[in-house]
């Protein structure tokens, strides 16, 4: 089991390396937008994983709760705040 | 390995097949629009389906109601910021891609740039333009 769970968090840094490709590449502000959010979630993932591994998920939930509260509300205040901008 | 640790594997490789989905479709789409579907869709459902992996393999324990609560955060988090996003977009007026667009993307990158003249003639067209719709709305008003 800790061998598949070690397997699952190369997926996701792998994951994360495509995203980074598209926040530096991409055309739009929007695109690096939608890339961030893929990361931010992925991030959440690593997070339960890195604890699972560790033996001390209790910790690592909690931090994991506090990151998709903070996601949630970051991606909503640039999304309001970019927006209604001709471009 | 017990049932629960089967089934926790199995529900674990679901969410990261449909986040290694969601992944790929952001890297590899033509269009914005389209990039941010396959991003709002699979990441979604991945973290759901890993979530409930996880909370397969803790048993009864506050770690996994912890865990719910997470699931729970994200299901709401994550389709509200592609929306939002998705909206800001539109609002600011991005085209969305077609296939005719798409052919005249390539036209556009096999001619040569326009010279100056042509580029002051434009100027003046659409400056004659603009001239015609003010005294259009003069008279309107």
């Amino acid at each position: 089991m800790i061998y598949f769970l070690y397997v699952c968090l190369g997926i996701i840094v792998l994951m994360i390396a495509f995203m980074l490709v598209r926040v530096i590449k991409g055309p739009t502000v929007y695109d690096r937008l939608n890339g961030l959010s893929v990361i931010e979630a992925d991030t959440i993932l690593l997070f339960l994983v890195l604890g699972e591994i560790d033996g001390r998920i209790e910790m690592f939930v909690d931090i994991a709760i506090t990151y998709a509260i903070l996601i949630f509300v970051s991606s909503v205040i640039l999304g309001k705040y970019l927006g209604g901008r001709k471009s | 390995m017990s049932l629960a640790q089967i089934l926790s594997c199995v529900l674990m490789s679901g969410g990261l097949v449909f986040i290694a989905i969601a992944a790929l479709g952001v890297w590899k789409l033509p269009d914005f629009y389209s990039r941010l579907h396959a991003s709002g869709i699979g990441e979604t459902l991945g973290l759901l389906l890993f979530g409930c992996g996880l909370v397969v393999y803790n048993g009864i324990s506050p770690a996994s109601i912890k865990i719910i609560l997470v699931i729970l955060a994200v299901a709401i988090a994550t389709p509200i910021g592609t929306h939002t996003i998705g909206r800001t977009a539109f609002r600011s007026g991005r085209e969305i891609w077609t296939r005719s667009q798409e052919k005249k993307e390539t036209e556009k990158k096999e001619k040569p740039l326009p010279s100056e003249a042509e580029k002051e003639a434009r100027k003046k067209a659409s400056a004659a333009d603009a001239c015609e719709k003010e005294e259009k709305t003069a008279c309107r008003s």
